[in-house]
């Protein structure tokens, strides 16, 4: 009796440590997080029945530095169709995060991920990541990293069919 | 019996205390690895003195560049 569990131990643990943990990223089809579930940094604006494209991004990456002025023009011009853009912002620091800020305006809304939960949630697979979601609350696309103009022209391509949905 | 049984469990024990070790760093966790002081090039008076030290010993330099800090943005 005595070898019979142990060996079935014996199994189970070695598969244990041989066993990567896998924790999927949000797929296609998936809804909006549920926001109060986060501790955040300033105030999430009403989603409901908007096209939101939610941006993952911090004070130290270049590259999303680099898309704000693009990703700014995106909103401006499609807010009257119901266009909004949440940057949310993995800063561990409350002063790096005020100090990008104040510095580098984003011309967008944008949270901070206090405790990198909503990160952990979302998986950005690189950094900026931006998660395009419905009207439906639903997403539809994922954009991992930006490459100039050429991510600006993929997310018209994406986000204007979106757009044209009823709600 | 007994003894093969504690090295089983001593065995484990060691494997489950070295495999927890291992930790992949997330994308948004990389804040630190992109910070200026990672940068290999972020002291040009040290650079030079390096290459001069380099050049020096082994009558020949170049070969260091590297591109970006290490923090997975691009």
């Amino acid at each position: 009796m005595w070898s019979v569990n142990f060996r079935t131990l014996w199994f189970v643990a070695i598969l244990g440590l041989f066993t990567t943990v896998v924790s999927l990223a949000l797929e296609p089809g998936d809804a909006l997080p549920e926001w109060a579930n986060f501790e955040l940094e300033g105030d999430v604006p009403d989603l409901a029945g908007k096209v939101v494209m939610v941006d993952a991004w911090a004070s130290w990456c270049a590259p999303c530095k680099a898309s704000f002025p693009a990703y700014a023009k995106l909103q401006q011009e499609w807010a009257d169709r119901g266009f909004v853009i949440l940057g949310v912002s993995v800063d561990r620091k409350a002063k790096d995060y005020a100090r990008f800020l104040k510095q580098t305006p984003p011309g967008f809304t944008t949270v901070r991920d206090v405790s990198q939960k909503l990160a952990a949630t979302l998986k950005p697979p690189a950094m900026p990541t931006s998660f395009i979601f419905g009207r439906d609350g639903k997403l539809r696309k994922v954009h991992k990293g930006y490459r100039g103009d050429r991510t600006v022209e993929l997310l018209r391509s994406e986000i204007e069919p979106l757009l044209a949905e009823s709600r | 019996m007994i003894k093969r049984k504690i090295l089983c469990i001593l065995f484990l024990g060691a494997s489950a205390l070295v495999f927890s070790g291992c930790q992949t760093v997330q994308p948004w966790e990389k804040g630190l690895l992109a910070d200026y002081t990672m940068r290999a090039d972020r002291d040009s008076m040290h650079d030079a003195m390096s290459e001069h030290i380099y050049f020096s010993r082994e009558s020949s330099s170049g070969g260091r560049g590297v591109g970006a800090s290490g923090c997975g943005c691009n």
